[in-house]
Formats: C-alpha cells, sequence, structure tokens
C-alpha cells in the first residue's frame, strides 16, 4: 500500500472540512430537520404525470446497494428546513443525545416502488440509538428550491471553508557562517519568525435567517458549489483544462465548448470514445450502466464497478481518514480522480478524489 | 537559511484546490431514499415539541406530537439514468443541492388546523416549477447518524 503525504494531508484536510463542528465555529444556529407536509401538487395537472424509472446510487454503499427504482409524479410531500425545540415527554424535558446534523434543504418527495433491500444497521439520532432493519423503499426526496422569489431561500450556499494553521517558521542557522560577535549577557537576541497567514476567506453569501431555536448547533457540510453549464469558455479548447469549468448539464448531457462561438452548452453526447476535454464522462448509459473514466476514454460500465463500492478489507470504524487498510477498488467519471476511502462522521465510504500531488495513485 | 514548512502546505492547497474543482462536474448525492424500517427497540412512546421552520409563518407549530417508534430511514443517494415509461430520456431542469446526510422520520401531528385546499407555495424541482398547496404536516425528520455505537 503506497500513500504519500500530500495525498494524507489532503485527506485530512478533506475531512475537516467535512467534518461538522469545524467550518462553522461561530456561525448562527441553523435548521437541521426536515418538516414534512402533504401537498397536492399541480404537476398531476399536465401529461407529466407519468412512473419514471431511475437508478439510485447510494451514497453508503455497502450497506445499501444500487437500485432501479420506479418513481411516481406528481409529489406527495414538501420537506422544508426546520428547527425542533421545547421537547417534552410526559411535560417534563426531554434528554436527547447530541447528534447534529448539517443545515437541511428544501425537498419534494415522490412516492417510489424499489426491490426489497432488507438492510440491517445501527443507527442514532437525538431520540437514541437503536439497530433498524429496512424494509423496502417508499419516499424519493429530490432537491427543490422556493420558487416565489418573495420568499429568499435561506440555503446556506455551500461556500468552501479552508482553515489552515500557519506553517511554523524554522530558522536554521548556517554552520559555515563565520562571525565575530561580542556578546553583552544582558543582550537577549529574538529570532522572531515570519508570521505566515494564509487567508482564504470565505464569502457567505446566504445567512441563515429565522430564530435560532434548534436545540443543538449543526454545522454545514462543506461542498463546492456546482456551476450550470452555459458562457464563454474560460480557456483554450483542446488543452487539458475543462475549458467550460466542469459544468453541470441535466443528466445524461456533457457541457461542451463550441469552437466557432467560444460557447459553453450542454450536449447530447453518447458514452464511449475518448473522453472530452476536462476528462469527465457524464453521458447517458443504459439502465443498469453509467458512463466513467477508464484511461483515457468513456465506457459505460455496471454500477458496481463506479466508486462507491465495497470497501475490501473493510475499514476499521474509527480510524481516520479511512487509513484503516481498506481499499477502493472502483472508477470514477472524471480524468486525474481516483476511488479512495475515506472516513466522513465515522462513516467508512470510497470517493472520488483529485489523485494531483506527483503521480499519486489509488491505494491497490 | 530560512526554510520553512510552505511548499508542504502549497502542495496540500492545490490538491484541495483540484479537488475542488473537479467535485464540481461530479455529481453530489444531493437526493434521499427513505425506506420504512422495522424499529423493535423504540419505546412506543411519543414526545411534544414545537417545530418550528425557516421560513415561517406560515408554517409554524406548537405543541406537535412525535411518535418515536416506526416511521422512515433516509439515506442519501444520487439519481441516475431516468427514463420514462417507453425508456426514453427524460429531461430534467439543473436543480441540485450539496450532499445531504442521513435522517430518522417521524410520524408527525400537530394541533393548528390547516386550511382544507392547502396553502399555496411556489416551488421547483429537477421536474419543473410549479405551485403547490401545501396541507398538513405529517413527517418530521431528524439528523441521523449510523456505525457502529458500542466502543
Amino acid at each position: 500500500m503506497i500513500r504519500t503525504r500530500p495525498f494524507r494531508l489532503a485527506g485530512a484536510l478533506l475531512a475537516l472540512t467535512l467534518l461538522p463542528g469545524v467550518a462553522a465555529a461561530g456561525e448562527p444556529l441553523a435548521a437541521d430537520h426536515l418538516k414534512c407536509f402533504q401537498i397536492k401538487d399541480e404537476l398531476g395537472k399536465t401529461e407529466r404525470r407519468t412512473v419514471l424509472a431511475t437508478d439510485l446510487l447510494p451514497a453508503k454503499n455497502p450497506p445499501f446497494a444500487s437500485a432501479t427504482c420506479k418513481i411516481r409524479l406528481p409529489a406527495s410531500h414538501l420537506c422544508i428546513e426546520a428547527s425542533k425545540t421545547n421537547v417534552l415527554e410526559g411535560g417534563a424535558p426531554y434528554d436527547g443525545l447530541p447528534v447534529v446534523g448539517a443545515p437541511a434543504r428544501k425537498f419534494l418527495c415522490y412516492r417510489m416502488r424499489c426491490p426489497r433491500e432488507r438492510v440491517e444497521i445501527e443507527a442514532r439520532d437525538q431520540f437514541g440509538e437503536r439497530v433498524i432493519q429496512t424494509k423496502k423503499g417508499s419516499f424519493l426526496c429530490v432537491p427543490a428550491e422556493d420558487a416565489s422569489g418573495a420568499t429568499p431561500t435561506p440555503v446556506v450556499t455551500p461556500t468552501p471553508t479552508l482553515t489552515v494553521v500557519a506553517p511554523t517558521a524554522t530558522a536554521t542557522l548556517n554552520p559555515t557562517a563565520t562571525a565575530t560577535v561580542t556578546v553583552t549577557p544582558t543582550t537577549t537576541a529574538t529570532i522572531v519568525p515570519p508570521t505566515v497567514t494564509p487567508t482564504i476567506t470565505p464569502t457567505p453569501t446566504a445567512t441563515p435567517t429565522g430564530s435560532p431555536t434548534s436545540l443543538f448547533t449543526p454545522s454545514p457540510i462543506v461542498i463546492p458549489t456546482p456551476m450550470p453549464c452555459g458562457g464563454p469558455v474560460s480557456g483554450p479548447i483542446g488543452g487539458d483544462a475543462d475549458p467550460c469549468g466542469g459544468g453541470i448539464c441535466p443528466l445524461g448531457l456533457v457541457c461542451l465548448p463550441d469552437e466557432s462561438t467560444e460557447e459553453c452548452s450542454c450536449e447530447d453526447v453518447p458514452c464511449g470514445g475518448p473522453a472530452p476535454s476536462g476528462g469527465v464522462c457524464s453521458a447517458l448509459c443504459p439502465t443498469g450502466q453509467l458512463c466513467i473514466y477508464d484511461e483515457g476514454n468513456c465506457r459505460c460500465a455496471p454500477l458496481n464497478e463506479a466508486c462507491g463500492g465495497d470497501i475490501v478489507p473493510p475499514v476499521l470504524p474509527g480510524q481516520p481518514d479511512g487509513n484503516g487498510g481498506g481499499q477502493c477498488s472502483g472508477l470514477c467519471i472524471g480524468v486525474g480522480m481516483v476511488c479512495l476511502p475515506v472516513n466522513v462522521d465515522g462513516q467508512d465510504l470510497c470517493g472520488c478524489f483529485a489523485g494531483a500531488g506527483g503521480g499519486e495513485t489509488p491505494v491497490q | 537559511m530560512t526554510r520553512t514548512r510552505l511548499v508542504p502546505l502549497l502542495s496540500v492547497a492545490g490538491v484541495l484546490a483540484l479537488w475542488l474543482a473537479s467535485a464540481q462536474a461530479q455529481v453530489a448525492a444531493d437526493h434521499l431514499k427513505c425506506f420504512r424500517v422495522a424499529d423493535r427497540t423504540t419505546p412506543n412512546t411519543s414526545v411534544t415539541a414545537d417545530v418550528i421552520p425557516v421560513d415561517d409563518p406560515p408554517f409554524e407549530d406548537q405543541n406537535c406530537r412525535i411518535r418515536l417508534r416506526g416511521g422512515e430511514f433516509c439515506t442519501a443517494v444520487q439519481k441516475t439514468n431516468v427514463r420514462d415509461r417507453h425508456g426514453e430520456p427524460f429531461d430534467l431542469l439543473p436543480i441540485g443541492g450539496g450532499a445531504t446526510g442521513d435522517y430518522f422520520c417521524y410520524r408527525l401531528r400537530c394541533p393548528r388546523a390547516h386550511p382544507r385546499k392547502g396553502i399555496p407555495f411556489e416551488v421547483r424541482d429537477q421536474f419543473g416549477a410549479r405551485t403547490v398547496h401545501v396541507k398538513r404536516p405529517d413527517l418530521i425528520c431528524a439528523p441521523a447518524e449510523t456505525g457502529s455505537f458500542n466502543q
């Protein structure tokens, strides 16, 4: 197993940015619960009342497995971010566990039918720890936005937050230097290390509003904001870098530059052949497959080949940054990305990471 | 000669920047897949709580009853290969969010009367923008963690 220092440091730094309590110190309380309402959805008045098939790839695989499910439009529930307070049991304050989450966001939830998936997991929340057994999938909740414009959606913009400890300066005396110094016993020589303060200032583009009524202080998980595809190219077309900056397109479409207009747009490109500039494979594949990057090419591969699969052998829980000897063998959709184990909130996962830093290779 | 540890720091920052740039191209697990669960250990009791949405009013409720047994467990998933009943790709709006966490969802009963027709609320997701009519709340989801806790 070969793992070089830059990657290990990057992993630790990544884990720090993902861990609650690191990025959000001093931020106001936010709503980390979901309050879900039954709704009557006007989507049902249109021809889009239908049943769709989709593949669902769980972030925690294992224990959950990829599955092809059928979702039924229109939506049945609207879930909005909320906080819970004044919790009482029999009139007395309820003493819950200090389990906190990232600030919630809005979801529209749809009825769903999935193959039966019996998974037994140990889980806990503010109401206690228990072992549960899942039955069949019942809802798929899709991220939603307030479309009225009247009420600003208080979604915390996931701006990358980086807290860096200033490096300790090390002063080394040159042994070849010769100096004649007359030292007065009362003189104190002080070598002041240069103060290096790398400041990467996060731009808080949204401030959670509402009364801080949550019992606990949740912290946001820091995820870069996806940028929609469009606008002029940001670099030369045909180079190593993606001139469209990895713009996000609807599923099945790829953000590509137009050489004549030098504009980026979403194109329908079949999966297969050389990877596009920027090396991101995101075209459509048949049901049950995913378009992945493989040695300069894009190809459709079964879901169990994609990153997010088994960690073999299992990483021992509690090991920092997934260094417990686990391996991930999956493929990622982007060039330079490698599938590696990481421990997030005590959960051992496989994830796609930049393999830069002098020929980093995935753990073999 | 003065040597600092700035070089490794810059390497880390570079790797992180690359990861951030690449992560923009990755599709986050921003959906929730919810399962009904069998839970034989949680006592069949309930608690009361005030449930305060960020967008209150009109969605604030006080003295709601939360039933602790049963309910749903929701975990983060990524949705791909969406097709209609004819097997054709289904166009989706490019609306997404950051990776989400796990939740336990419980049955919720709130005493406040809600309009029978519901409160109109404009919302959009990947399937389109529209007005939904919000009726009574019936679920509350609390953040959850998974793993082995007996250590």
